[in-house]
């Protein structure tokens, strides 16, 4: 039996192919890889099987020369970054080619971008179908948004225009807040964005105590662009992150899973930046109102207060102007009382004085005289009391009120015995 | 006194008491005092840096 070279086996393999692959195909595979290389992308194809996504059913290496990428790119748009990621479902027009030395590469002349958005729509909609049935939907907006955000942990791309805006817009407020916004960078489109935003989404949260939020923000794209935040990791780990998430990652009408995990979601990074400082705004406005309030009822209270003061001492000089007449009354009486009491004692003394005055005009020696009754005395001038003084033949004196007798005792009769 | 949060609550609760004639012409002062000391300390906040608040209110 003849027996052929290898070399022989494989170009009857590539005539064959040839003659029964003349035409382009359109076939639909997943991205498993793809690289660039010198221009050229370098893909593989896989096919998983319908109930288990684990296990690959078929494979294939392909490629889009340089020159086959720019003509496509011409066609598809600047969406045909986002469809060439590991994972995304593609279309694509492919000539079979067969190298006696490299075997079959899928050369991709074509592809279509339609069946990639379709296929990228239902892959979104599964991984908000999951993030609802594990409730994770409203889990970051349940967290309580600080009332004042100043201390921002920024993922995005250190050179993406977003970033600068919402920066720009930030510090150029009117008000004069002051921010600290501290950039985690991360890939903001590609195959990159996944693990990269994840992983400094994991950063901030062992930091979380340093910030108010989270802010993810990237200029607007194509919505293919976008596609990359569709993702149910990078959802799941912003609705469990310890921080409230803040987007603004699309333009006008995308809205992203992760928009709809986050705790809000805003059009564009200059929006992001007016709600923080509309946000700062509205608190300032509130304290400034309370302070307003404290005010006017401060004055009001200080103004009842004197009011309040003014009667009490209203009343307090009424009472005092009540009480001092009273007392002047008591004080009349009392005054009145004791003149008249005073002139008791007077009167009385002036009653014993009048009978002093009696008695003393009784015993006056002239009255006594006047009113002819006589003194008598002895020789000696002693005055005579008694009948025991007087002896028979005594020379008396009589004085009388206007007189003097001199006699001689002619008897005596003691009349007591 | 550390954070916004506290800082509106404890105004809050001092207003509250004002317009509920909770406070006293004693203590109006004190409260009064305190009230503009918070609203102060968050407007001088919000236009810091957390170094210039670090060196403001030795936190």
């Amino acid at each position: 039996m003849k027996a052929y070279s290898l070399y022989e086996l494989n170009l009857h393999i590539r005539q064959v192919l040839a003659l029964n692959f003349s035409e382009s195909v359109w076939i639909e595979a997943e991205i498993a890889q793809c690289n660039l290389s010198r221009g050229h992308y370098w893909v593989e194809l896989v096919q998983n099987a319908a109930d288990n996504e684990e296990e690959i059913i078929a494979q294939a290496s392909a490629v889009i020369w340089a020159k086959q990428y720019r003509s496509i790119k011409k066609s598809v748009g600047r969406i045909l970054d986002s469809i060439l990621i590991e994972g995304a479902a593609i279309k694509a027009k492919v000539k079979v080619d067969y190298n006696e030395r490299f075997g079959i590469k899928l050369m991709i002349e074509d592809i279509d971008p339609t069946y990639a958005l379709g296929k990228m729509a239902l892959q979104r909609q599964a991984i908000i179908e999951q993030l609802q049935a594990e409730q994770l939907m409203d889990r970051n907006k349940a967290k309580s948004l600080p009332l004042v955000l100043q201390k921002i942990a920024v993922i995005s791309s250190p050179t993406a225009a977003g970033y600068q805006d919402f920066l720009d817009q930030l510090h150029a407020n009117p008000f004069g807040y002051q921010f600290k916004c501290d950039l985690f960078p991360a890939a903001m489109q590609g195959i990159k964005v996944e693990p990269e935003v994840l992983e400094q989404l994991l950063n901030i949260g062992r930091l979380s105590k340093h910030y108010d939020a989270v802010v993810i923000i990237r200029g607007g794209g194509a919505k293919l662009d976008l596609s990359a935040f569709d993702n149910y990791t990078l959802g799941k780990t912003i609705a469990e992150h310890p921080l409230p998430v803040l987007t603004g990652i699309g333009h006008e009408i995308d809205e992203t899973v992760i928009d709809m995990l986050a705790h809000r979601s805003l059009k564009t990074p200059t929006a992001v930046a007016d709600f923080v400082l509309h946000r700062n705004e509205l608190f300032e406005g509130q304290i400034l109102q309370l302070a307003q309030i404290l005010q006017q009822n401060s004055v009001h209270l200080i103004n009842l207060q004197q009011i309040e003061l003014e009667r009490a001492k209203q009343l307090a000089s009424a009472s005092i102007l009540t009480k001092m007449q009273v007392e002047n009354t008591t004080v009349q009486l009392q005054e009145e009382q004791v003149k008249l009491f005073a002139t008791f004692p007077i009167q009385r003394e002036s009653q014993v004085l009048d009978r002093f005055q009696l008695t003393i005009d009784l015993l006056d020696q002239d009255a006594i005289l006047a009113r002819g009754y006589a003194l008598l005395s002895d020789e000696h001038g002693k005055s005579i009391h008694s009948i025991a003084d007087i002896a028979t033949k005594d020379l008396i004196d009589i004085k009388l009120a206007d007189g003097e007798v001199k006699v001689e005792v002619k008897s005596t009769i003691d009349t007591s015995k | 006194m550390s954070s916004y949060e506290e800082a509106l609550k404890e105004l809050q609760v001092i207003v509250q008491q004002l317009q509920q004639n909770e406070i006293g012409v004693d203590d109006l002062a004190a409260k009064v005092k305190r009230a503009a000391a918070l609203i102060k300390f968050c407007r001088e906040k919000l236009r810091s840096t957390e170094d210039e608040i670090q060196n403001l209110f030795g936190a």
